[in-house]
C-alpha cells in the first residue's frame, strides 16, 4: 500500500527535521518480509575497533575519526592501491628488497595468495586450498612441532588469537614468539611479581578523578594520541602531570585537542605537563627510587612533628609485604648514586615527589622507555614500590597503567598466546577440547630467533607484523628467516618479512580490521579486543574488502589447521564461519568471559575483572609485593659516559608511523621532515664529536660478541636531548640492537640503551 | 512542529522505508533507509544522514559500503579522508 504525504513539513533538514527518532527503530527492526536478509543486527557494535593503539575509549565506533593516528591507520588500510599478482610479476624478490619499508608498503593492499617461485625470484598466484594444503604437508613432515615457530603482531583479534593457539597447541608445541615480548614483557612479568596480574588496574574513568597522573618513558602524542585528550581534561581541571622522558616531546608540552571546536578556532592549545623532568636513558629507576627517598624523610618528619602520616598505613599494614626491605633499600642508596644514574638533581626529584605526596589519587603510566631496558622488570617493581607508598592501586583516579601500542596486543596474550601458558589455561583447554596439550614451555622471539639461527627451527608462520624489521638485530634476523623450510606470512601489505623467504614460502593476504568480514550466510562477523585498560569490545568492519579473493585470519587459520592437524579435535570450518562459537570456546576455557556473546554486545562491551583493582593479590604471599632491588650498578648511559667518544642510544617511533609501518618521511612534532635516517643528539655533543648539524655519519654499535653492527648514513639533528644519549628511529636503527642485549627476566631487547659510536660514513 | 507532527513524520519515512524493502528485498532497514533520504533530498552525505537519524555514522558507512558492494540504486562519489564523510548520489541522478 502506498502512503502519500500528510502533514506539515519542519524547515529544518530539507523538510524533515524530526527522524531522530527513527534511527534507533531503524537498528532494531529487520525487514517486514519474512526471509529478506538483514546485516544489520541491533546489537551490532556501533564501528570497528580502530587497529592503532590500545588507548582505552569513552565511545567505541565513533572517536577514532579525531585521532590522527587513527586516521592514518584506516587510510593506509583503506588506500585504493593494490598490490597484485602484476605487481609481484614486475618486481623479482631482490629488487623489491631495496625498497624501503615505506615504498614497499605504497604499493598497497595484497589481493591473491602468492607463493614464492625461487627459479623466477619472484612471488606468483595460488589458489588458498593448494596454499593450505602445501602449508599443512610441510609442517606436518617437520620431525617435531617444535621445529615451528608461530608469531602474533598485535593486531590479531581475541578469535584469530584463540584460534591460532588452538591450533597450534593441537599441533603439538607452545613456540610463541609475539610482539609483546619486545614491547610490555617486562610489565607483565613485574606486575604479576607485585600485584599478582601481569596487566594495569586503571579504568579510563579513573583519569578523570586522579589528582596526579606520572607519565614515565612514554610519548603519547605521537603513540597514543587519545591519551593526550584524558591528559588535557585532567590539567584543565587542576590535576598534575609530571613526565619524565629524555627528550623534550612537543605533544606533551602543549596540546589542541581537535574535539574541542573552540580551541581549535581560536589556535589555542592547553598546557599539558606541570612538570617535565629529563633523566638519562635508563634512569626512570633511579629517579623513582629517589622520590620514594624523599617520601620516606617526609614521613620521618611528619611523625617527628606529630602531623599527619606521609604514607598509607592502613594500606602498608593490610596489604603490602616487603615494606621494611624496600625502607632498607631506599636508605641504603646515596643521593650521589640517584642523581648520577638518573641524570636529575635532588630539587627535581623533590619536587616531583611533593606533587606525589600532596596528591591523594596517583596514576602512573609508562611505556617502553620504561620496559626496553636491561633493567626494566626491576624499573616497573619500583613504580608499583612507590605506588604502593601513599595505597595508590585499587581506588578510584589511582593505580598502574602500563600502555600498550598496539590494539590487541593485551588480548593475545589474554587468549593464550603465550609461550609459557598458565598451567590452568593448559588444563582448562585440554578438558574442554580432549586433546593431550604440550606442556613445556615455548619459544619466545628471542629463543625463536636463536632457533632459527641454529638450526633447529625450520618453520616461521607469521600472524600480521614484520618480523624481520620489528625485531632487533635486522640482519641476523633476515639471515635466520631465509634458512626456513617454511616461511608463511598474513598480512595485509607487502613487507619486508615477506622478502626473506623460507625454502616454500607464502604470502597470504587477510581482511583489515576496517573491512567487512561475511560468513556463508552472508552475516557480518564481530570481532573483539581488549584495550590497556582490559574492556573488551566489539568491532566490525565497515568498508568493503579491498579484493574479493582475500580471507579472514580466523579464516586462514582454520584452512592451515584443517591442512596440517585435520577436524578430529575441532571442526576448524564451524568455528570460521561463526565467530560467536570460538568466543563460545573461550568463555569455556578462560575465566572472565561469561557470557562472552551477549556482553560484548553491549555498548563499550565489558571489563575483564582485574584482582590488583581490588586489593586483592593473586601472589605468594597473598598481598602486595615490594620488591628491595638495589640500583643497577651502571646503566649503559653511565658506561658510555666513560667511554668519550660513546653514546647511549634509544630508538622510537616518529609521528608519521605505527610500529614498523611507516606512514611518512616527516616528524613534524620533532620538526624532521622528509627523511627518516636521522640522529638526535644535544648540540655540545656534535660539538665534541666535531661535526655539525646536517653532518651524516655511520653509527656503531659497541658491543661485545665479535658481530659488526653499523647503520649507514645517518644525518646528525640537534635537539633538547640530555647530553650523552642520542636517539633514532627504529626499524630502521634494529640492525644495532643486538639479539643477546635483552631485558632481566623479559628478554626484551633493549632497544631503548644500546651503546653506540660514530664512525665517518664510508663511501657508497 | 508539535511532537504529533513529528510522530507523523517519523512514521511516514518509515513506511518509506517499508515500501522501499519492499522493493527490493535484498535491503536492510538502514539500507533502504538511506536510498529514502537521499530520494527525499533528506541527506546526501553519511554524516548529515547520521546526524539526522541519530545513528552512529560508522553504522551508515558500514551499509553504504554494502550497497556499494550489491550494486544498488546509491552510488558513493567522494569520501573526505579525514572525516570519513561519504557523498552519494542516487544512480539514477548520474549522467
Amino acid at each position: 500500500m502506498t502512503v502519500s504525504f500528510i502533514g506539515k513539513k519542519s524547515s529544518a533538514a530539507g523538510g524533515w527535521g524530526a527522524l531522530k527518532s527513527c534511527g534507533k527503530r531503524l537498528l532494531e527492526s529487520g525487514s517486514p518480509l519474512s526471509g529478506a536478509r538483514t546485516l544489520l543486527k541491533a546489537n551490532q557494535p556501533d564501528g570497528f575497533d580502530c587497529p592503532g593503539c590500545a588507548w582505552g575509549d569513552p565511545e567505541h565506533g565513533s572517536s577514532f575519526e579525531f585521532c590522527e593516528n587513527g586516521v592514518k591507520a584506516v587510510s593506509w588500510e583503506a588506500t585504493e592501491k593494490r598490490a597484485t599478482p602484476a605487481f609481484f610479476a614486475a618486481n623479482t624478490v631482490s629488487e623489491l628488497r631495496k625498497l624501503s619499508d615505506y615504498e614497499l608498503e605504497l604499493n598497497g593492499r595484497l589481493t591473491h595468495p602468492m607463493r614464492y617461485d625461487a627459479a623466477s625470484d619472484r612471488y606468483l598466484p595460488v589458489n588458498w586450498e593448494d596454499a593450505f594444503a602445501e602449508i599443512g604437508s610441510v609442517l606436518g613432515e617437520l620431525d617435531s612441532p617444535d621445529r615451528a615457530e608461530f608469531y602474533t603482531s598485535g593486531r590479531a583479534s581475541n578469535e584469530a588469537a584463540f584460534l591460532y593457539q588452538l591450533f597450534v597447541r593441537v599441533y603439538g608445541t607452545n613456540n610463541f614468539p609475539d610482539c609483546s615480548n619486545m614491547c610490555h614483557e617486562a610489565s607483565g612479568v613485574a606486575l604479576k611479581q607485585s600485584i599478582g596480574v601481569g596487566k594495569g588496574t586503571v579504568l579510563l574513568e579513573d583519569f578523570e578523578k586522579a589528582d596526579a597522573i606520572f607519565v614515565i618513558g612514554q610519548n603519547p602524542g605521537t603513540n597514543h594520541p587519545r591519551m593526550l585528550g584524558d591528559l588535557r581534561r585532567a590539567a584543565m581541571r587542576g590535576a598534575d602531570v609530571v613526565v619524565f622522558n629524555p627528550i623534550r616531546e612537543k605533544g606533551l608540552e602543549r596540546f589542541s585537542d581537535p574535539q574541542d571546536k573552540i580551541e581549535m578556532l581560536r589556535g589555542g592549545s592547553t598546557d599539558i605537563a606541570s612538570h617535565y623532568y629529563q633523566p638519562r636513558l635508563g634512569g626512570d629507576m633511579a629517579a623513582v627510587r629517589g622520590m620514594a627517598k624523599v617520601v620516606f624523610s617526609a614521613e620521618d618528619a611528619a611523625i617527628a612533628e606529630g602531623e599527619p602520616s606521609v604514607l598509607d598505613h592502613d594500606f602498608l599494614s593490610e596489604h603490602c609485604a616487603g615494606l621494611a626491605d624496600y625502607r632498607a633499600a631506599v636508605e641504603a642508596t646515596s643521593w650521589a648514586a640517584i642523581e648520577d644514574q638518573s641524570g636529575l638533581t635532588r630539587d627535581e626529584i623533590e619536587r616531583a615527589a611533593a606533587v606525589y605526596m600532596r596528591a591523594d589519587r596517583v596514576i602512573c603510566t609508562w611505556a617502553m622507555g620504561v620496559t626496553q631496558h636491561l633493567h626494566s622488570v626491576a624499573t616497573i617493581r619500583e613504580i608499583s614500590n612507590f605506588m604502593f607508598l601513599r595505597g595508590n592501586i585499587g581506588k578510584p583516579g589511582a593505580g598502574l597503567c602500563p600502555v600498550r601500542g598496539h590494539s590487541n596486543v593485551q588480548g593475545d596474550r589474554t587468549v593464550g598466546i603465550n609461550e609459557k601458558p598458565p598451567v590452568a589455561f593448559l588444563d582448562a583447554l585440554e578438558r574442554h577440547f580432549g586433546f593431550t596439550v604440550p606442556r613445556a614451555d615455548g619459544h619466545n622471539v628471542l629463543s625463536a630467533i636463536g632457533a632459527m639461527l641454529d638450526g633447529s627451527a625450520q618453520a616461521f608462520i607469521g600472524l600480521g607484523g614484520n618480523f624481520a624489521r620489528a625485531t632487533p638485530d635486522s640482519a641476523l634476523v633476515e639471515t635466520a628467516l631465509r634458512r626456513m623450510k617454511l616461511t608463511v606470512n598474513i598480512a595485509t601489505k607487502p613487507n619486508h618479512s615477506h622478502l626473506m623467504p623460507g625454502e616454500v614460502s607464502y604470502i597470504l593476504p587477510c581482511l583489515g580490521r576496517t573491512e567487512m568480514d561475511l560468513n556463508s550466510s552472508g552475516n557480518s562477523q564481530l570481532v573483539s579486543v581488549e584495550d590497556s585498560m582490559s574492556m573488551v569490545h566489539g568491532s566490525a568492519g565497515i568498508n568493503r574488502p579491498a579484493s574479493p579473493h582475500l580471507r579472514s585470519e580466523v579464516a586462514i587459520i582454520a584452512g592451515v589447521a584443517e591442512a596440517t592437524v585435520g577436524s578430529a579435535v575441532v571442526d576448524w570450518a564451524v568455528l570460521a564461519d561463526d565467530y560467536d562459537r570460538i568466543r563460545d570456546h573461550i568463555e569455556a576455557t578462560i575465566s572472565g568471559f561469561e557470557n562472552y556473546n551477549a556482553r560484548l554486545r553491549k555498548p563499550r562491551g565489558f571489563h575483564l575483572r582485574n584482582t590488583a583493582a581490588h586489593r586483592e593479590w593473586s601472589t605468594d604471599t597473598g598481598k602486595a609485593c615490594f620488591s628491595a632491588t638495589p640500583l643497577p650498578q651502571e646503566t649503559v648511559h653511565q658506561r658510555a659516559r666513560k667511554g668519550g667518544d660513546r653514546f647511549a642510544l634509544q630508538t622510537f617511533r616518529s609521528h608519521d608511523q605505527y610500529n614498523t609501518t611507516v606512514y611518512g618521511l616527516d616528524d613534524r612534532y620533532r620538526g624532521v621532515y622528509g627523511e627518516r635516517q636521522v640522529i638526535f643528539i644535544h648540540p655540545e655533543d656534535l660539538k665534541l664529536v666535531g661535526a655539525e648539524a646536517g653532518d651524516r655519519i655511520d653509527v656503531v654499535t659497541d658491543y661485545d660478541d665479535g658481530i659488526s653492527r653499523v647503520a649507514k648514513d645517518f644525518r646528525f639533528v640537534p635537539y633538547d636531548i640530555p647530553r650523552g644519549s642520542i636517539a633514532g628511529y627504529y626499524p630502521e636503527l634494529n640492525v644495532l640492537v643486538p639479539l643477546g642485549s635483552a631485558g632481566d627476566e623479559s628478554d626484551t631487547p633493549t632497544s631503548k640503551s644500546i651503546m653506540v659510536s660514530f664512525r665517518k660514513r664510508e663511501a657508497a | 512542529m508539535n511532537e504529533s507532527e513529528n510522530n507523523d513524520e517519523a512514521e511516514l519515512f518509515l513506511s518509506l522505508v517499508t515500501q522501499m524493502q519492499a522493493k527490493d528485498p535484498r535491503l536492510n532497514s538502514m539500507q533502504a533507509a538511506l536510498i529514502v533520504a537521499a530520494e527525499r533530498g533528506i541527506a546526501c552525505d553519511s554524516r548529515t544522514f547520521a546526524r539526522l537519524l541519530g545513528v552512529a555514522h560508522a553504522l551508515v558507512l558500514r551499509e553504504l559500503n554494502a550497497l556499494a558492494e550489491m550494486d544498488g540504486p546509491l552510488r558513493v562519489i567522494k569520501k573526505e579522508a579525514r572525516t570519513l564523510r561519504t557523498h552519494y548520489v542516487l544512480q539514477a541522478d548520474l549522467p
